[in-house]
This record gives structure tokens, C-alpha cells and sequence, in this order.
């Protein structure tokens, strides 16, 4: 059972970085989506959706394609830093981050767009610069729905398994997270123990579940 | 020496299909007010003078300082132009109190003031409103009243060169209305601020106004300078 | 619940039980038309005579290609395949999958089939015997390609391909893929050979498990790894992606025990597809890919 107990800290250390990663990229991107037009928008945000719909697989193949050993990143990587990224913890905080991005990403535009521009106008008038007027004023107000977005976000990135196979492959105590741990049990015939790591998994979700309940409370603000 | 001097031209694009803007006056006196009804281009005028919009051509000139030239490709941002903003909602902020609205200018950081911290400056506005009983209460817990005056002092407390007021009276009733135009009188009057004036509501005109721009269609219709009540100090 | 809501239409003439009655029934028809519809497609894809073959996966394409014989042989027979790595399939096939056929990479996953009383002991025989080998990336990946003279690589290249399982142990070859021992055949035997050797202890934290042993040469083919276990067959296949560096030496030889399910569906036309299994031309196309006599 000691490999459960591995295979769970390593996939809260992947989900952890992974949703950490995506509240800077989501939340950016989803202002940004938000607030400026330019040309290409609506296919830009088609593209960073994209990883949402596409079947893990086929995103996992992707990125072996890109960040392996001869692909395009991956061969850049290996001749100037010697870093190899297949088969290690951080391919699979990639993965993970990939496919849980659209989910913040989503949920930080629309959270965003619902804060009325007049707000920020009010700010700018009084002075404040933009970064002051994103952390003092848009960001509280949008921090609800964000927050939704990236529980969500850390659901599933918990859960991600097929991407993650494809470039993480399966160490134990480097890659092997639950998922993974789960599937190999069942393959090997250890009943017992995928019966312990799907139980340790079923735990862990919920108390996901139910620290999002207590963080995102269905109160919602009155406008002033 | 004119105080507000605006040459303003915008394509606007909205439901309706396309509206042009083509805002042009020149005024000596302190309190001018855009009169007109509603869809004339009155907010966007005023948007284009605090600088949160930005106008396709002409200039703008408030108390001898440029603001935008569009010829010379100046274009203060409104941060820059320090001019006070009173929006037609308030626009307060929904998530700080009224105290901490009213403060909100006066920190510069990324951090909002606290509901704790002292703050001299806003205090000093808390009283001359009479905002003591609801200086901890959120915006959506406190009357018309309160939030009117809560957005006038948050505009007044930096201290600015020009104050733009976009019908602030409108969401009131009569009484209250009489009693907050009689008290802006008395504010612009003790600082000399200049001051921009929207609304559709003559009495506004007849009360406030040293002179009147009347608007429509995007256009100024004919300028109206009224005789000033006796009881005013120029 | 339901009685509340009948009683906010108040005035019709309904009693509640009878609207309950009516709703679960209609409820009851619309779940009985999707079980319907659901078995109906099942039934779909599989015919009546279909024969159900799980396979190691190093036997899928010497089994694919053996397929249109057998079924010319057979015209009323079709054959469905499931490739996997041996551990795999057994574990489907203890949760009851309705397999007919089964060949595995060992005889320790047959010996589990067999004490599980899955298959028909007096079928079991040997198919086809195979050898094991360690891989290396073919030349022309990023080994090759001339270093960032300004940033020396952090993990030295191998300069030459190994030529025994102690070369193996040597820094150079950071990473070695190998089918997990708990459930692919060729991850056990490389395991055995390397305990035989005295090198496990020292080239176990070098490994990177596959799921099976096609995984374990794509690996090697992609140049993810320094060196690979997998059979001669499967090298044959990636002949421009790997380059077979030695056979290793196994205890035992590598034989392929097929055996037909006790309750597969068709486990009489089963044995037919046994019994062609050691016809001349079905061996004919095992010998072409690279496998041996058992």
C-alpha cells in the first residue's frame, strides 16, 4: 500500500502545479480575452478550447510529438539544456496543464465579462494604473467564477490519465500518478490493490467536491 | 480665457446602426451643463472628456490644460487628466465599503485600503456629507442618497482640476434631488472647481447652470448663455 | 413530491396514485426500449459465428496476416482479435470476457489461466517460440546530431551500441524501457535474465515500464530511451527505427502456449483455429515474421 500512498502525493503534486500554472495562464488569458478585440479572437479562443473536447489520446500524441526527444521543443531542449521531458514528472504537469486549461481559462473570461467595464472605468478615472486596476477591482469582483473554474481545473487534472501515459509513462514515484497506478493494478490481476487506489481516489474527489462547496458559496453580491 | 474648449468627432457603431458624434463648444463659465435627451451623445461627450473613450479627431481643453489633440497625436489617458468622474450609476465599487470606496483613490498600491486603516482624507468627506452612520456599509446596503454623495466624495478626494458629473440626481426623488443640487452649488462655489454637468432635467439648468450646451442627434443645437441668479458669486 | 405537485393542480379530476401509477409505467416502457435498443447494437457488430482470439500483442501482426487464410479455409468462420500484453488479457478474461482462443508470451500467465480453471488443460500446446532482445535507437536520431558546443549535454551520449547486459549498466544508458514484470511477459523475462546476471538490483531504477512490449519498442523507435527489451519480431518490424544490439539470454526458451477458454462462446470453432495454427501455411507466415518452431 506504500505505492498508493506515492502514487497519491505524486498526483496531488502534478494536480497542484498543474491548476497553479493554469490560474496564471487562465486567468491572463481569460482577461485578456475579455477586455481587448483583435483580429483572430474568436479562432484564438476556438484553438485554447480545443484541448477540452479533443480526446486525451490524441492531445497526448500531440505533445509526444512536440516535446519528445526529436520533436521540435523536445530536440531543442535535449542539444542545449540536456533536458529530456518524456518520463518525467514535469511532462505530466504539461499534460495536465494542457488539458485542464480550457476549464479556467473558460470560466475566468466569462467571470470577466461579467464584470461591468463601468467599474474599471470608475478606477481609471481615479487614478490607478492597470495592474492596480486588475488586482483591486476586477480580479474581487471575478473571483468567484474563477474559482469554480479552477476546482474544476484541479478535478481534472487529478483524474488525467491519457495524456499524461503518452508523455509521462509510468515511474513509480516520478510519473505513476493514481490513474495510472489504478490501470497497471488491474492489468497485473491485484485486485486488492486497485481496489485500495480507487478507493483512495474516490476520497480524494470528494473532498474536492466539498471544499468547492464551501469556497464558492451561492451567495451572490448585490450591485451597489 | 475659455475653461472648457472641446472639438470632438466619433463614429459610434451601436443597436441602432451608425452614430456620428460632432460636439463642438467653447465656454468661459465654471458650470456648464450638456442638456438633452436621452441618445443625444451627452455620456459619450463626457466619456471623451474624462479620456475613457477616445474621439476620432478635434481636441479637448479643460482649465488651460490640453487633453487630447488629435492633430498633434496628444492623448492624455484619464489616469493623467485628474479629472473627477460621478457616473450615472455611481459606479461604486460593490465589494468595499463606503469608506473604503471614498479612500480608494488615495492608495496607490496593488492593495485596496483596508476597512480598518485610518484614512484622514476620507474622513474629512465622510463628515462634510454626513456619511458617519454608513461609512461601514457596502454600497448595496445604503439609499440613493448616500451613494450619490459616496461617488462625489470618491471623485472629489484626489483633489481634482474638473469634475464630470453624468445625471446625478436622476435616480432621486424631487425632494432629495433639490437638496443634493443645493449642495453641489455650495461645494463647486467654495472650491471653484469646474465642473461638467449631463442631465435632461431643466431645473438642473435652471439651478446649477452659468451656461448650457444643448445637444442632439450628436449635434449642439444652439448655445444659450442664461443670466446668472443674483445670489451667485462668480 | 409528486403529491404536492398534484395538488397545485387542484380542480381536475385526477386522484395522485393514478398519475404516479402512469408516470413510473411510462418510465418503466422508456427503460425497457433503451436496454432494447442497447443489446440491439450490441448484437450488431458480433455474428453468430465469430471466433474471439486475445493475443499477445508481439503475435498481432503474424496474426493478422494469417486470418484471411484461416478464413478461406472457414468460409463460415470470422475471426475477431484482442492484442494486449499477456497480464492484460488474462485479467479480462478472469472478469468473464468471452474470449474462445487465448495465447500468451509465457507459461506462467497460461499457468494463472489454468489454475483459475479458465482453460481447457488437455487443449494447451505450444504455438510458436521467440527470442528476446535488447534494442537500441537507430542511428540518425538525436544521439547523432552534433552537440551545442557551448552547453555540454547533461547526460552523456552512448557512444556504441551494447553488447551484453552489463554494458547496460553503464551511465551512458540512462533510461532502458522494459514491459512491466507484473504483467508483460517480455518485461519478466528480461527481468529474469537480468537477476540471473546480477544486474537487476543495478538497472531496475534505469527503467521505464511499458504496458506492453509494442509500447517498449516505440519507445526505442522514438529515441524517448537508450535501449530497449523486446522480441526479435517486434525489432523486425521497426527494422529502420531500431537496431537489434544482442539477444539475451534466457533460462528457458520463449515459448508461446495457446490454449481454447473453457466457456468461450465458440470454443468449438476455437479449436479449429488452434488446430490451423500448426498447418504449413500458418506457420509459413509466423516463420516470415520472425518467429521459431515451438
Amino acid at each position: 500500500m506504500d505505492e498508493a500512498w506515492t502514487a497519491l502525493a505524486l498526483t496531488l503534486k502534478v494536480a497542484g502545479w498543474a491548476t497553479a500554472l493554469n490560474l496564471v495562464l487562465g486567468v491572463g488569458a481569460g482577461y485578456a480575452f475579455s477586455r481587448w478585440r483583435f483580429p483572430g479572437r474568436d479562432v484564438l479562443d476556438a484553438l485554447l478550447t480545443l484541448p477540452m473536447v479533443m480526446p486525451p489520446t490524441v492531445l497526448g500524441y500531440y505533445l509526444l510529438v512536440v516535446i519528445g526527444s526529436q520533436g521540435v521543443v523536445g530536440a531543442w531542449l535535449l542539444q542545449n539544456f540536456g533536458i529530456r521531458l518524456i518520463f518525467t514528472w514535469q511532462a505530466a504537469v504539461i499534460a495536465a496543464t494542457i488539458v485542464a486549461f480550457p476549464l479556467v481559462f473558460k470560466a475566468a473570461r466569462a467571470a470577466f465579462e461579467n464584470v461591468d467595464p463601468q467599474w474599471e472605468d470608475a478606477a481609471r478615472t481615479l487614478g490607478l494604473g492597470e495592474w492596480g486596476i486588475f488586482l483591486r477591482v476586477s480580479l474581487p469582483l471575478a473571483w468567484r467564477g474563477i474559482l469554480a473554474g479552477l476546482l474544476l481545473a484541479f478535478a481534472r487534472a487529478l483524474g488525467e490519465f491519457g495524456a499524461t501515459l503518452m508523455v509521462a509513462g509510468s515511474i513509480a514515484g516520478q510519473t505513476q500518478t493514481l490513474s495510472i497506478a489504478v490501470y497497471e493494478a488491474v492489468q497485473a490481476g491485484q485486485d486488492d490493490t486497485a481496489n485500495f487506489l480507487v478507493m483512495v481516489t474516490s476520497l480524494v474527489c470528494l473532498a474536492v467536491l466539498l471544499s468547492a462547496g464551501r469556497l464558492v458559496p451561492g451567495r451572490v453580491v448585490a450591485r451597489g | 480665457m475659455s475653461i472648457w474648449d472641446l472639438s470632438l468627432k466619433k463614429q459610434l457603431r451601436g443597436g441602432a446602426g451608425q452614430f456620428n458624434l460632432d460636439v463642438a463648444f467653447r465656454s468661459a463659465a465654471q458650470r456648464l451643463v450638456l442638456f438633452g435627451p436621452s441618445g443625444a451623445g451627452k455620456t459619450q461627450t463626457l466619456r471623451m472628456v474624462a479620456g475613457i473613450t477616445q474621439p476620432d479627431g478635434g481636441w479637448v481643453r479643460v482649465a488651460g490644460r490640453a487633453f487630447f489633440d488629435g492633430a498633434a497625436g496628444l492623448n492624455l489617458s484619464p489616469q493623467q487628466r485628474q479629472v473627477g468622474h460621478v457616473f450615472q450609476d455611481y459606479a461604486l465599487f460593490p465589494h468595499l465599503t463606503v469608506r473604503q470606496n471614498i479612500a480608494f483613490a488615495l492608495r496607490r498600491g496593488w492593495r485596496n485600503p483596508s476597512r480598518h486603516e485610518p484614512a484622514p482624507e476620507a474622513d474629512r468627506w465622510i463628515e462634510q456629507f454626513s456619511l458617519q452612520d454608513v461609512a461601514s456599509q457596502l454600497p448595496h446596503q445604503i439609499s440613493g442618497g448616500q451613494r450619490q454623495r459616496t461617488a462625489l466624495a470618491r471623485a472629489l478626494v484626489t483633489r481634482p482640476t474638473a469634475l464630470l458629473l453624468d445625471e446625478p440626481f436622476a435616480a432621486l426623488d424631487k425632494a432629495l434631488r433639490h437638496r443634493l443640487r443645493e449642495e453641489l452649488l455650495e461645494l463647486q462655489i467654495s472650491l471653484q472647481l469646474p465642473l461638467l454637468l449631463i442631465t435632461h432635467d431643466e431645473e438642473d439648468v435652471d439651478r446649477l447652470a452659468q451656461d448650457v450646451v444643448h445637444l442632439d442627434g450628436g449635434r449642439v443645437q444652439r448655445d444659450r448663455t442664461l443670466h446668472r441668479p443674483a445670489t451667485e458669486a462668480s | 413530491m409528486w403529491r404536492q405537485r398534484t395538488r397545485v393542480n387542484a380542480g381536475l379530476p385526477m386522484f395522485p396514485s393514478r398519475q404516479m401509477h402512469s408516470r413510473t409505467a411510462l418510465f418503466g416502457r422508456l427503460t425497457k426500449a433503451v436496454v432494447a435498443a442497447g443489446l440491439g447494437l450490441l448484437h450488431l457488430g458480433v455474428q453468430a459465428a465469430d471466433i474471439t482470439v486475445s493475443a499477445a500483442a508481439s503475435l498481432s501482426n503474424a496474426l493478422r496476416d494469417i486470418a484471411p487464410l484461416f478464413e478461406a479455409a472457414h468460409p463460415a468462420h470470422k475471426l475477431r482479435f484482442n492484442f494486449g500484453a499477456s497480464g492484460a488479457l488474462l485479467a479480462q478474461l478472469t472478469r468473464g470476457a468471452p474470449v474462445d482462443v487465448f495465447i500468451s508470451a509465457d507459461q506462467e500467465t497460461m499457468d494463472r489461466a489454468q489454475a483459475q480453471g479458465l482453460v481447457q488443460a488437455a487443449q494447451r500446446r505450444n504455438a510458436v517460440s521467440n527470442l528476446l532482445v535488447v534494442v537500441v535507437p537507430a542511428a540518425g536520431d538525436s544521439s547523432s546530431k552534433p552537440a551545442n558546443p557551448s552547453r555540454p549535454l547533461a547526460v552523456p551520449q552512448p557512444s556504441s551500441p551494447p553488447k551484453t547486459l552489463n554494458d547496460l549498466a553503464q551511465p551512458a544508458f540512462a533510461r532502458i524501457a522494459i514491459g512491466l514484470p507484473a504483467s508483460v511477459p517480455a518485461g519478466r523475462y528480461a527481468q529474469a535474465a537480468l537477476e540471473a546476471a546480477g544486474l537487476w538490483a543495478a538497472i531496475a531504477p534505469k527503467t521505464i515500464g511499458a504496458h506492453h512490449v509494442r509500447q517498449a519498442l516505440d519507445y526505442v523507435a522514438r529515441g524517448e530511451v537508450d535501449a530497449g527489451f523486446v522480441y526479435a519480431t517486434d525489432a523486425a518490424l521497426m527494422a529502420g527505427k531500431v537496431k537489434v544490439a544482442f539477444t539475451v539470454p534466457t533460462a528457458q526458451p520463449i515459448l508461446y502456449p495457446v490454449a481454447t477458454l473453457a466457456a468461450g462462446p465458440q470454443a468449438a470453432q476455437g479449436v479449429k483455429f488452434v488446430d490451423f495454427l500448426f498447418t504449413r501455411a500458418a506457420q509459413a507466415v509466423l516463420a516470415k515474421h520472425g518467429f521459431g518452431r515451438p
